[in-house]
């Protein structure tokens, strides 16, 4: 991809097509890369492990977005998005290199915006907490035999036996025997990943489905700000100074 | 060191809109580097050049390696960051287990949609920066992370709004945008590192892989997600070419290409898909092959294949496959205590039996 490139099959259709989520979607840059005209030959299907167990086609993705067809594109933006499984087979396969994967995930990220995605989204506050005051997204604690009762009577036994079995295994690695999230990652290092989220206005799209985790990043950067923002100053003046 | 660029290679599609040729993103960075637009984390100390699709080469650093690890190694398969360790220490290599790295946030993203591009792209620069102050090459343990960081790295390339906000960021953290000359997947160095396993490997463990009968799973996001830096080309060969190498008679199954049914989301929200997706996948592998062991290099996949194979007893299926990662293996084969070193006793999909065939005592 390059900025100047042109692709003349997108941009036919963004000039005539209408409708509020098509002109949201095609906002997103990497829609021009992810549609090179379709031949409807349904590679993309046939490859498609959602496409096997749900009502859902990357091929139908691609046609709705040439096609500019409102009424579809609710459609999945309101639900089947959230089938996709994301493994980018559609765009390996795909003779025209379109990438249904890369339309999704466009859509699921304006779904979020959009208040959309609450029902998509539920079970999922765990792991969203853990992203934003961990820097982490998973921890030894969230794999409880309750929560994933289908694992098996091993994890059962797994679960009970963790914290001496990660200390064995662990020994002379320090950060790596915790419990709580994948590994220690010290608390400049999440205050760091925490102002990228500000930053980058991902937070504030946070709130559009968890809003008490937003208060509780921001108190908790609140808390850390006075020591950390010194540390960063340290940072970029070391950085000015290498530039000299 | 000097930086051959290979350039242009050949004339078809390549994702470039309507533009039919084919890049080397590395010719693509040289340029904006000489620009002064981004800077290159090059590469520290020895390499090997490995071949990637239309003969580029990939240079796979064999010393100074950043790990960046895997929150879902980490928290699930602790044995493979472990393993990860263990092969470079009896290798002697050099290697930097850093606590101001964060997850990539990708599992994240594509499970969720929450977060953005301008967040996914910064926190892969402030850690490939982390491995840059350090004066590391950056390598990663996880597959969802490596296919991100070519993402990423395609993107900050080709597009210059992205690359100006991500330095804004980056900026305001006193950082700056520095991208790795090469993106590698820990897999690749392992492979790269194949002949050097097997000259320091303990022949008696190279007595018990001998002749076990093996298939191999790649992550998607190893090689379909951006499918041009895969040593190999098209298809992955990492895996089953280290493992080849040990002595392990790798087969073929007809639904390899497959996606193991992690989904991202699916995994903790929707496991019937995935369940149904293993049972496909489990079926061509019994089927076909009824292997010793099912090898792997990517965190999700891993835990998907070593987590679904018990409940398929409810559709009347019995499958008892040890799930095996590459660096698993290897740190077998030199040696590793199975469970206090390899930590292959935090998999649910019993690993006893395959331990008993290689002649590995464990308790
Ligand atoms: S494989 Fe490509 S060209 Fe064929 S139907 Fe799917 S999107 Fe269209
Ligand atoms: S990425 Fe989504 S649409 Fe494409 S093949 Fe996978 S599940 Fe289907």
């Amino acid at each position: 991809m390059s900025e100047e490139t042109k692709n003349p099959i997108t941009e036919k259709i963004e000039s005539t097509k209408g409708g509020h989520f098509y002109k949201e979607i095609m906002k997103d840059f990497r829609i021009k890369e992810s549609l090179h005209g379709c031949l409807n030959c349904g590679t993309c299907v046939a490859n498609c492990p959602a496409a096997a167990f749900y009502d859902y086609s990357p091929r139908e993705v691609c046609q709705m977005i040439i096609e500019g067809d409102e009424e579809t594109i609710e459609e999945y933006m309101k639900g089947k998005i959230w089938n996709c499984a994301q493994c980018y087979s559609c765009k390996y396969r795909c003779p025209k290199e379109n990438s249904a994967a890369d339309i999704v995930m466009a859509m699921r990220e304006i779904a979020v915006r959009e208040g959309l995605a609450a029902e998509a989204l539920a079970g999922y506050t765990r792991i969203a907490k853990l992203v934003l005051t961990r820097g982490n997204q998973l921890a030894p604690d969230m794999l409880s035999p309750d929560a994933f009762p289908d694992w098996g009577p091993r994890m059962i036994e797994l679960s009970s036996k963790k914290m001496e079995m990660r200390e064995e295994l662990f020994e002379g690695f320090p950060g790596m025997n915790v419990v709580d999230r994948a590994w220690a990652a010290e608390d400049y290092t999440i205050y760091e990943m925490q102002k990228i989220w500000e930053e980058s206005g991902a937070l504030e799209k946070v709130g559009t489905v968890f809003p008490f985790l937003v208060d509780i990043v921001q108190e908790d950067m609140e808390d850390k700000a006075e020591e950390m923002e010194a540390k960063i100053q340290e940072k970029k003046e070391k950085l000015e100074a290498s530039k000299k | 060191m000097s930086y051959e660029i290979n350039d242009v290679k050949t004339g078809i599609n390549h994702g470039k809109g309507m533009n039919y040729h084919v890049h080397d993103i590395r010719a693509e960075m040289k340029k904006l580097e000489e620009e002064g637009e981004i800077k290159i984390a090059h590469l520290i100390g020895p390499y090997k050049e490995e071949e990637v699709m239309y003969g580029i080469k990939k240079r796979v650093p064999l010393d100074m390696h950043y790990q960046h690890k895997s929150c879902g190694q980490c928290a699930n398969l602790p044995g493979v960051p472990r393993s990860n360790f263990y092969y470079r220490d009896k290798l002697g290599i050099k290697y930097y287990n850093d606590m101001q790295q964060t997850s990539c946030t990708a599992w994240n993203y594509h499970a969720s949609g929450l977060g953005n591009l301008v967040q996914l792209a910064s926190v892969a620069a402030r850690n490939w920066h982390r491995a840059y102050e350090e004066g590391y090459n950056f390598t990663i343990h996880c597959v969802t992370s490596f296919g991100n960081y070519l993402e990423m790295r395609h993107l900050l390339v080709g597009n210059k709004e992205l690359r100006d906000s991500v330095k804004k960021v980056l900026a305001k953290l006193g950082r700056e945008l520095v991208i790795p000359e090469e993106i590698i997947h820990d897999s690749e160095i392992a492979y790269a590192l194949r002949d050097k396993i097997l000259a320091s490997a303990d022949p008696k463990r190279l007595e018990g892989i001998k002749g076990l009968r093996a298939v191999e799973h790649y992550g998607c996001h190893f090689f379909k997600q951006v499918s041009d830096d895969i040593i190999g080309g098209k298809r992955p060969i990492v895996v089953g070419g280290l493992a080849s190498t040990l002595g392990v008679q790798m087969e073929e199954y007809s639904k390899w290409f497959m996606c193991c049914g992690f989904g991202f989301r699916h995994i903790l929200v929707n496991r019937e898909f995935t369940r149904s997706a293993q049972n496909i996948k489990l079926k061509a592998i019994k089927q076909e092959v009824d292997p010793d062991m099912i090898l792997v290099n990517c965190t999700g996949c891993g835990t998907t294949f070593d987590k679904t194979q018990w409940i398929q007893k409810v559709v009347g299926e019995d499958y008892h496959y040890p799930v095996v990662f590459y660096s698993q293996l290897a740190a077998l084969a030199l040696g590793a205590h199975p469970f206090k070193e390899a930590g292959l006793n935090f998999h649910v999909t019993p690993v006893e039996p395959l331990l008993d065939k290689m002649g590995i005592a464990y308790n």
